[in-house]
């Protein structure tokens, strides 16, 4: 079943020396540390271990894509803050009416560093692990089946979607309709597409509701597993290591 | 009647997964059934009548029309194909605007295109329903809307993928007479067919597919006649084929009524007798 | 095994009724056939023998059903998965969607219920020998034929061990090596002793697998028996089932027979008495 992820497997410790839950504890111990981080020394500290991590899973073009993907933002962020933030009254340099601030700059480099610390980790779990064994990590240790299930759910529905118009299309065309014309026509040509597709999915939505049914889902109890979880030597250290850290980064932002 | 010439063509959507290799074909009027396990490469050979798919080497030639030289909705006004699944074709709130689509858009007027809609609606027995929520009937109704909405484009050529899958014994013979009937006007129809009854009932030629190439083609007591076709394609004879074969008869029978006809005429003595009682009983045989 | 007693359902927001006063009794170890016009109540008559009618689709329900004794309208669904399961057309939409392999959905159902690893292992072999996917095991179901496909699917549900398998028409999508793998299959359940009732169009093949066929016609039963006085009774042409060509020729030949032949085999030896008697 196609599943939209970006994971992508691959033979490396990040991929597989390092269990999905760990991983995931990482990502919010990261996202944790990066709000609280109170200098910017630290917060490039972080932003250097996620720029690590990603080069040691091979995973850095990717993860450099998405990082660009967001630079127009963060370009945006730092205009605007520099100019018009409010509390600006140490002027940087000013280019004729142009007077950029120091306190915006500062403000701006702040978020700038947040977002993207939360981008590299966030790119740390996704772009190693599926979503699948994200879930069902969770699933183990107390997530309702339900939600974990919806979630997959959602992530495969969409490329479902996409095959489906790409056949509807496809019986379009058979029946005449030219693929050519402008940008305004394609979408035209789009719209109508919609009501179908989300429906046919609805219809095999029900279908699926009821083969889950069918084998047990909604029995109340606790679950089993066929196969115990993998434990990766070390993880448990590890993640004990991710929390201490987090936990002192905590304090230290708060009394800094 | 427009002849299709398929010569020489191979085709793949990625080079170390051939789909089709090799294969030659020429379709004329009449109604020709194509078989064989899936996989065996007959959808996409259906894509690459109507130009979906271009060929990777070799040609698809409809008429004068080489598939690779024009857009799939131009070769349109020329072959109609039914996808096998509704639900991936369907899109239209109103049965009556899903069934004008494709004659609006290959160049009829709006009063031919809607005669021609009603008239296909009638032909698959939805005329009823022509001012209904196509998702409101049921998936073999819509099956039947599909199909509607390509004989409402008049092609000259009409391509169905799987039509009886779904439908019950009225459905299925309505299909059969739509294929007949098709056929009979000296249209080129061809249809994949997993059904061999249905094909040893409605066609007039068998195309054979296993792995991507053409295991035999002929007519219908030729195909089914030969073991080792049936095998590799992993099909069995029809049901009166079988039977034909059990019973020893000299002649192979593809419909109930030629083999009644071939086993009175073999077997039972009171040839006169029998006649006079198969008249009789006319009624009953059209079953 | 199953016994439907004056069950009458209408989907919700509809007046007309899906199932009408149907009454059927199927015996322990049986296969029941069921044909019936599209639209004649055959699905519902299968989700009402598992519990998604009424549980799953709410709706006017009356009358009564039990498998094993146990009655259907009083049981949880999570409950019923352990003593009927269900074999739905599409093979891709039964598929759980969660698992990698085939052994992982096998095992899907079994895991929702709570079973142990053990008897999860247990039941997995059980299971991919009797539906002879033993080789398929660690394959992505999702990459399988789709007569493999229907076989991983009955596998799954049967892993719970119900008392009863239910299938709606679960060669409709296949090709012919599908279609006979899932009737193979179906041959081996039989010798096991399982009970089953199975929706088809295929005449000829429910014929040869089924001890009894029960017709539908518009939300009504219209008669239960063997195949042979079915497709022989003299009502059967306005049923809108197919009947089997063997009995068609048969009936040729002899119009006022109370049994018909339906199979292959059996036809041959009537047409042969036939002819013996006659010449």
């Amino acid at each position: 079943m196609k599943t939209l992820s970006l994971y992508r497997p691959r033979d490396t410790f990040i991929h597989n020396g390092l269990d999905p839950f760990t991983k995931l504890i990482y990502l919010i111990c990261s996202m944790i540390s990066a709000f609280f981080i109170p200098t910017f020394s630290g917060a490039l500290g972080l932003l250097v271990i996620n720029l690590v991590l990603l080069a040691w899973a091979k995973e850095m073009k990717r993860a450099l894509k998405t990082l660009t993907g967001s630079l127009l933002l963060l370009v945006t962020i730092f205009v605007i803050q520099g100019l018009f933030h409010p509390g600006n009254h140490t002027l940087l340099f000013a280019l004729g009416p142009v007077h950029v601030y120091r306190e915006g700059v500062v403000f701006a480099l702040t978020i700038s560093f947040r977002v993207v610390n939360i981008i590299a980790a966030s790119s740390v779990l996704i772009l190693t692990t599926s979503p699948a064994a994200i879930m069902e990590a969770c699933v183990r240790r107390g997530l309702s089946p339900k939600i974990g299930y919806v979630i997959t759910a959602i992530l495969q529905m969409i490329p479902v979607m996409m095959d489906s118009a790409s056949t509807i299309r496809e019986a379009q065309q058979s029946r005449g309709m030219s693929l050519e014309g402008g940008l305004w026509h394609r979408m035209r040509a789009f719209l109508p597409l919609l009501g179908p597709i989300v429906l046919s999915s609805f219809l095999s939505i029900q279908d699926r509701a009821m083969a889950l049914e069918v084998r047990g889902f909604s029995v109340p109890g606790k679950r089993s597993f066929l196969h115990d979880e993998t434990v990766l030597r070390g993880s448990l250290g590890l993640r004990i290591v991710f929390i201490a850290t987090t936990l002192c980064i905590l304090v230290w932002g708060i009394l800094a | 009647m427009l002849p299709i010439t398929i010569d020489g063509v191979s085709f793949s959507y990625t080079p170390e997964a051939p789909v089709l290799t090799d294969v030659s074909l020429q379709f004329k009027a009449g109604a020709t059934a194509v078989i064989g396990q899936n996989g065996a490469g007959k959808t996409t050979l259906m894509k690459l009548l109507n130009g979906l798919l271009k060929p990777v080497t070799g040609s698809v030639r409809i008429g004068a029309i080489d598939t690779r030289e024009h857009p799939t909705s131009a070769i349109a006004r020329h072959v109609g194909l039914v996808f096998q699944n509704p639900d991936d074709q369907i899109f239209k709130h109103r049965v009556k605007d899903e069934v004008e689509f494709g004659p609006l858009n290959i160049g009829k007027s709006a009063a031919q295109a809607q005669e021609l809609a009603l008239t296909a609606l009638e032909r698959v027995g939805l005329r009823a329903k022509v001012d209904e929520n196509p998702y409101d009937l049921s998936y073999a109704e819509r099956k039947q809307i599909c199909v509607a909405s390509i004989l409402a484009m008049d092609t000259r050529v009409v391509v169905f993928d799987e039509p009886t899958i779904s439908q019950d014994a009225v459905g299925v013979r309505r299909m059969g007479e739509i294929v007949r009937g098709l056929a009979d006007e000296g249209k080129t129809v061809i249809s994949i067919v997993h059904d061999m009854n249905f094909v040893a009932e409605y066609f007039d030629w068998v195309v054979v597919m296993a792995n991507g190439r053409v295991l035999q083609t002929g007519s219908p007591e030729a195909v089914f006649q030969n073991k080792m076709t049936l095998a590799l394609a992993h099909v069995e004879a029809p049901a009166m084929g079988k039977l034909s074969t059990a019973m020893g008869m000299s002649n192979f029978s593809l419909t109930v009524e030629s083999f009644v006809a071939e086993f009175a005429a073999e077997f039972v003595t009171e040839l006169q007798d029998f006649q006079n009682k198969l008249r009789g009983d006319r009624g009953e045989m059209k079953l | 095994m199953i016994s439907v007693n004056g069950l009458t359902y209408h989907y919700p927001n509809t007046q007309q009724p899906a199932l009408q006063q149907i009454s059927l009794a199927v015996r322990h170890g049986e296969t029941l056939g069921v044909l019936g016009a599209n639209g004649s109540g055959k699905s519902t008559l299968c989700y009402a023998l598992m519990g998604l009618v009424p549980h799953f689709y709410k709706g006017g329900y009356t009358g009564q059903v039990t498998v094993d004794r146990i009655s259907v309208a009083n049981s949880h669904l999570g409950e019923m998965a352990q003593h009927a399961g269900l074999v739905f057309q599409n093979p891709i939409n039964q598929f759980s969607g969660a698992k990698l392999t085939v052994e992982d959905e096998i095992a899907f159902g079994m895991e929702n219920l709570g079973f142990a690893p053990s008897v999860m292992r247990e039941r997995i072999e059980w299971v991919s020998e009797m539906l002879r996917i033993t080789q398929l095991l660690q394959r992505n179901p999702y990459q399988l034929s789709g007569g493999q496909m229907q076989r991983v699917a009955i596998a799954s549900v049967l892993a719970l061990r119900p008392q009863v398998l239910i299938l709606d028409e679960p060669t409709s999508q296949l090709d012919p090596l599908g279609t006979s793998e899932v009737f193979e299959a179906l041959r081996s359940l039989r010798r096991e002793g399982m009970t089953t009732v199975i929706v088809e169009h295929k005449a000829e093949l429910l014929a040869e697998s089924c001890d009894r066929l029960c017709v539908l016609k518009d939300a009504e039963v219209q008669i239960v028996d063997s195949p042979n006085v079915v497709f022989g009774h003299p009502d059967v042409q306005q049923w809108g089932i197919e009947i089997p060509r063997y009995s068609q020729v048969f009936k040729a030949f002899v119009p006022t027979a109370a049994d018909v032949p339906a199979t292959l085999p059996d036809t041959v030896e009537r047409l042969e008495n036939y002819v013996a008697d006659h010449d």
